[in-house]
Order: structure tokens, then sequence, then C-alpha cells
């Protein structure tokens, strides 16, 4: 199933993009592990919306930010769940240079999927 | 971890006994504290159930029908437009989950008491059953019912409730935790005969205040 099709079938609701900022990204498992913070949502040239993510580190430092497309996330309450990348694939993405893609102001409304608590 | 039947019973005794005591201690009349500003309402709400929310099967709002039975005059099947009709409330409270989460909820709907009022049900009854479209039923007492903080919630943050959250209807409560709020209720009973429920039947507790 790809991505875009399984992001679908999540029920994609209305979130503004203020409200999405500074939420904790965490891998959905039972243990809830903290993996980044979530900095910008973006919209890159070819028109997919992208979550920027402030990934590892430690109180600030050695963290570094990746993009990481919109359907590859889902919502549960107040925290992001990574729902197509392992911790591992997470860190091999490229780090996110700003160039062509778009901030969403916080007033955007993007649609997010849902996903229940892995807990 | 393996756990010896009579400790299974003395864990089910008890929890029996801690249900029985929040029934007693229960004040029909008072509203959950703190109230919460419109402003902390979380969009969308954290979705939860037994099975995956790709598993959701959305309900048809326009076929949908709320069956009455038991000790009820009028039971007529109630339509969505019916309940649209009605006198509205809204409340801005906190869901808490038995599974130590939480988040902070604004429903509108038509109090279950103003709806009995309306049908003749018995208010004297002890349980008020509900079935769901996702076979979920559960139960709760009549005192919690008829509470003014219990709502058959059609809107959420002010829009009709999405799919995953119960559209069309489901129950909302302040007085219990999250799984005895069921959604896409399809029928209310009233009765005196214990009716029990999905959860409660796997042993988590019946009366299940807050």
């Amino acid at each position: 199933m790809s991505m875009v099709t399984s992001a679908a079938m999540r029920f994609p609701q209305p979130v503004r993009v203020g409200d999405l900022l500074r939420r904790d990204v965490i891998q959905p498992v039972e243990s809830q592990n903290f993996l980044g913070t979530e900095q910008q949502i973006v919209r890159n040239p070819d028109g997919a919306l992208a979550v920027i993510i402030n990934l590892g580190g430690f109180l600030g430092f050695g963290s570094r930010s990746m993009s990481v497309p919109v359907d590859t996330l889902v919502l549960l309450g107040q925290v992001v769940e990574v729902d197509a990348f392992t911790p591992a694939q997470l860190r091999q993405l490229q780090t996110f240079s700003p160039g062509t893609a778009v901030p969403l102001p916080p007033d955007a409304v993007i649609k997010f999927g849902l996903a229940k608590p892995s807990h | 971890v393996k756990r010896p039947q009579a400790v299974e019973k003395a864990l089910l005794a008890s929890s029996s006994l801690n249900d029985g005591l929040q029934a007693l201690l229960f004040d029909p009349n008072h509203l959950a504290p703190p109230t919460y500003p419109a402003s902390m309402i979380r969009r969308p709400p954290k979705f939860n159930a037994y099975y995956d929310v790709m598993d959701v099967k959305p309900v048809d709002g326009a076929t949908w029908k709320l069956e009455l039975s038991g000790l009820i005059t009028d039971k007529r099947p109630w339509t969505l437009p019916n309940l649209l009709a009605m006198p509205q409330r809204s409340m801005v409270i906190k869901h808490i989950c038995v599974e130590g989460w939480d988040y902070i909820g604004g429903w509108t709907g038509v109090p279950l008491r103003d709806f009995f009022e309306r049908f003749g049900a018995d208010l004297r009854a002890k349980y008020v059953a509900f079935k769901t479209a996702d076979d979920y039923p559960s139960s709760i007492d009549m005192a919690a019912g008829l509470h003014p903080q219990t709502l058959l919630a059609l809107q959420y943050g002010g829009d009709p409730l999405a799919d995953p959250v119960g559209f069309p209807m489901r129950l909302r409560m302040s007085t219990k935790l999250g799984y005895k709020s069921r959604k896409w209720v399809t029928a209310i009973e009233v009765t005196n005969t214990y009716p029990g429920g999905y959860w409660e039947k796997l042993g988590f507790p019946w009366f299940a205040g807050i």
C-alpha cells in the first residue's frame, strides 16, 4: 500500500498549522520513544506538504532538521507519530535546507491522518 | 506474568467495591470541574478504539436511525434531523482515558435527560444500555444518564462529528472514563436488567467514574 493510500484511509482531519508547531514527534511503539519536535510545515515545489522535524540532539544541541512528507505522519491528540519510517531511516534523510520550500503561515489549515495510540 | 485465579478474584472484588463507592458518592447535579475555555479544545480530538482507525466504517447520516427500547413510552426510531431540531447544549470537558491520557474536548448535543423526558423514559429505571454501529455495547446507571453533562453529542468544536469521532451521534459524559462514551450509537434501551458491555465483560469497571 502506498503512503498516499494509507494516509487517505486514516480519515485526514483539518488542523491549523500554528497548532502543529512544537509538537513532539514519537515512534509508534508502546514506549513512545521521543524522536524530535515539529518546527515548520512547508510546501515543496511539487506541491507536496512536508513537516520539518528537529531530530535528535540533547537540550537543543546536536540535532538537525529534516523534511518528512505529511503523508508519512499521523496525529494522536497532542503528539505526532512517524508512521512510515523507522528511526534509522529517519536519520538517513538529508538535512533540510530551506531552498525553494515555502513555509505555510500559522493560520493555514492542512489535513493530517489519525491513528490509535500504540501503547 | 501469571496471575493466579485467587488474585484475579481479589482484584475484581476490589474493583467492584470501588465501583460501588463511586456510585454512592456520585452527585447527579454536580458539574465536572474545572471548566475550560473553547480555545483549549484539542482539534482534532484524539482517536481511540479497540481497532485501527483504518477499520472505521463510516455511518450514513441520511439512513441512520436511533432505535429505542425497554422502559420508554414512545419507541419510534429517531432520525438525525429530529435530533438536530431538539434544543442543544455545549460543554468543554476533559476526556480521561483509562489508559492514562487525556485531552480537552468541546461537545454539543442533546442532553440525554431532555431526550428521555421527550420520549417518556422511566427515569426511575436502573440502567441505560447503548448499542453501536461497531458492535461495541455498553451501559451506564440512570443517575449518570440524567447528569446535566451527559449528551447525545452531534458536534465537536462547533462542527458535525467527523467519521472517526462517532458521526452522526455518540454519547459524551463528563462523569465517567472515556470508554463509557460510545461512538456511533444506534440503539438505546432503558432497563432494570444489568446490560453489561464489551469492556465490562473483560473485567473493566462498569461504573468507571471520574
